[in-house]
């Protein structure tokens, strides 16, 4: 049932861990990070004698689709697209063009692989994780029209070294203008919601947690906003949505063919290339993935089943983890009449 | 405990009450019968009721195998301790007593103990819940200013 206080809470607690798409602090770790990579380019190329290849950026991720949340435990991540201007002819592997960009960062305090789909540099500080930045790199075709990101790893058999078509800008827009107004303000509040349960439920159990962008898509394809009247108010039922959508992704799970039988969960990018966005994803993550969401479901189930506010608060806050706000049961009840207390005898 | 009362809201009997009511359960001969209030909230922006919790007898109440008495005074200071603290907002919202049954309804003269209630002065409320425990079971009970009592059924 519909509580208005389970409401304010969640979107209290959506205010506390939405990472603004203005954030000062990440906007100068990039570029700060971008002017090394020119710098450094330039120094391995020129010291080779050669032209430093020139790049344009691209901002990525869930800073630029307006669904990032900070993290519960400190370690930022950054994304970003770097677009070489060079030929997939001329350099057929990628992995040789990641490489250009893991040399040119390398540094102190610097810790850089080469991923299948970007090249991840972490930052420590006082010898903690402070954060990461993923760098994708692309490439665009001679005619300007497509892009291709580039896939592999250095180990990678020459088959999986691939420029991928891949459709990065088409992407953002679908999910920055999909929904309306304040259910596109929902839209993003219930992806920050997927994601807070993501940090919380993986770094308890130590499994790999599904990618952010998996469930910002599974959001774009089975979100429904649900709403209650109240006192002929509209007002949005963040707990039944998210509930809602929960529901969906588990009633996906479905055994089909790709190469094997395999049972998954399925969600499809909506861009160029069109593939699995939780494609990497080995069986046994799957598996731990469903008993998870089952898991959450339950608990929403419960939350939303609770009388009292305190305890559904509470619930959700195993859930979302230790951010998540509890409201003193004393500002949860109407103010009552002092009472008055009567003899009374029952026989 | 969950119920549900007509109009869609419910009522919450929460742990710590329940516990403490369940306690007093007369499941023997040599139990003897107990009582005492319900203190909780109206959830705001809702028709839903926690009671969050409940006193139990204390020296001044008359407790024998089939009546219990309850004495206002002590009863009433921990009410009235439990409504400051909680800024107004825990109050009385009504009370429970024992029955030797198992799964117990209330006697006439429960009923009219109740009904007086409601018709007492000052009336803070058009409505209070009553409990009664009986040996198995437990029953939850809204009664009206205007007389009517209705039991309210159990949701989980």
């Amino acid at each position: 049932m519909y509580s208005p206080i389970v409401q304010s809470q969640l979107m209290a607690f959506h205010n506390l861990i939405r990472l603004d798409e203005e954030n000062q602090i990440l906007r100068e770790k990039r570029d700060q990070l971008l002017e090394r990579l020119q710098r450094g380019l330039r120094r391995d190329f020129m010291a080779k004698g050669k032209v430093p290849p020139s790049f344009s950026t691209l901002n990525q991720g869930s800073y630029a689709m307006n669904t990032g949340i900070t993290p519960a435990d400190g370690e930022f991540d950054i994304d970003v697209g770097v677009v070489f201007e060079i030929s997939r002819r001329d350099f057929p592997d990628p992995v040789v063009v990641k490489a250009w960009v893991r040399d040119a960062l390398a540094g102190p305090n610097t810790k850089i692989t080469i991923r299948n789909s970007c090249v991840t540099v972490s930052y420590v500080k006082n010898g903690n994780p402070y954060y990461h930045v993923d760098i994708a790199v692309f490439c665009p075709s001679s005619n300007g029209e497509q892009m291709y990101i580039g896939k592999g790893r250095e180990n990678s058999l020459e088959k999986s070294r691939n420029w991928e078509p891949a459709d990065p800008k088409g992407l953002i827009k679908l999910i920055n203008g999909h929904r309306k107004g304040d259910e596109a303000a929902q839209f993003r509040r219930v992806i920050r919601y997927l994601k807070s349960w993501r940090d919380e439920t993986f770094k308890k159990t130590g499994n790999a947690a599904p990618v952010g962008i998996g469930l910002t898509v599974a959001a774009y394809h089975w979100f429904q906003p649900q709403t209650r009247t109240v006192e002929k108010t509209q007002q949005f039922d963040d707990l039944a949505t998210l509930r809602a959508l929960v529901k969906q992704m588990l009633d996906r799970f479905s055994d089909g063919f790709l190469g094997l039988w395999e049972y998954r969960l399925r969600v499809a990018l909506p861009v160029a290339p069109k593939t699995d966005v939780f494609a990497r994803m080995s069986l046994k993550q799957m598996k731990d993935l469903e008993t998870e969401l089952k898991t959450l479901l339950a608990s929403l189930s419960r939350a939303g089943a609770e009388v009292d506010p305190v305890a559904a608060c509470e619930i959700l806050r195993t859930v979302f983890g230790q951010r998540f706000p509890i409201p003193k049961p004393s500002t949860t009840g109407k103010r009552l009449a002092a009472p008055s207390v009567m003899p009374t005898s029952y026989s | 405990m969950i119920f549900r009362q007509s109009n869609g809201g419910r009522v919450k009997l929460a742990t710590p009450a329940l516990e403490r009511i369940q306690g007093y359960r007369q499941t023997d001969e040599k139990k003897l019968a107990a009582g005492g209030l319900l203190l909780g909230r109206h959830v705001k922006g809702t028709d839903d009721y926690v009671v969050d919790w409940a006193t139990v007898p204390m020296m001044r109440d008359t407790r024998q195998r089939r009546a219990f008495a309850l004495d206002a005074f002590l009863h009433q200071r921990e009410a009235e301790k439990l409504w400051r603290s909680s800024g107004g907002t825990c109050g009385l919202l009504g009370d429970w007593h024992t029955h030797r049954e198992a799964d117990p309804s209330p006697s006439r003269s429960d009923l009219q103990t109740w009904r007086s209630k409601l018709k007492g002065e000052p009336v803070t409320s058009p409505f209070l819940f009553f409990v009664i425990v009986g040996s198995e079971r437990l029953g939850l009970w809204q009664a009206f200013a205007n007389n009517r009592v209705e039991r309210l059924a159990l949701v989980n």
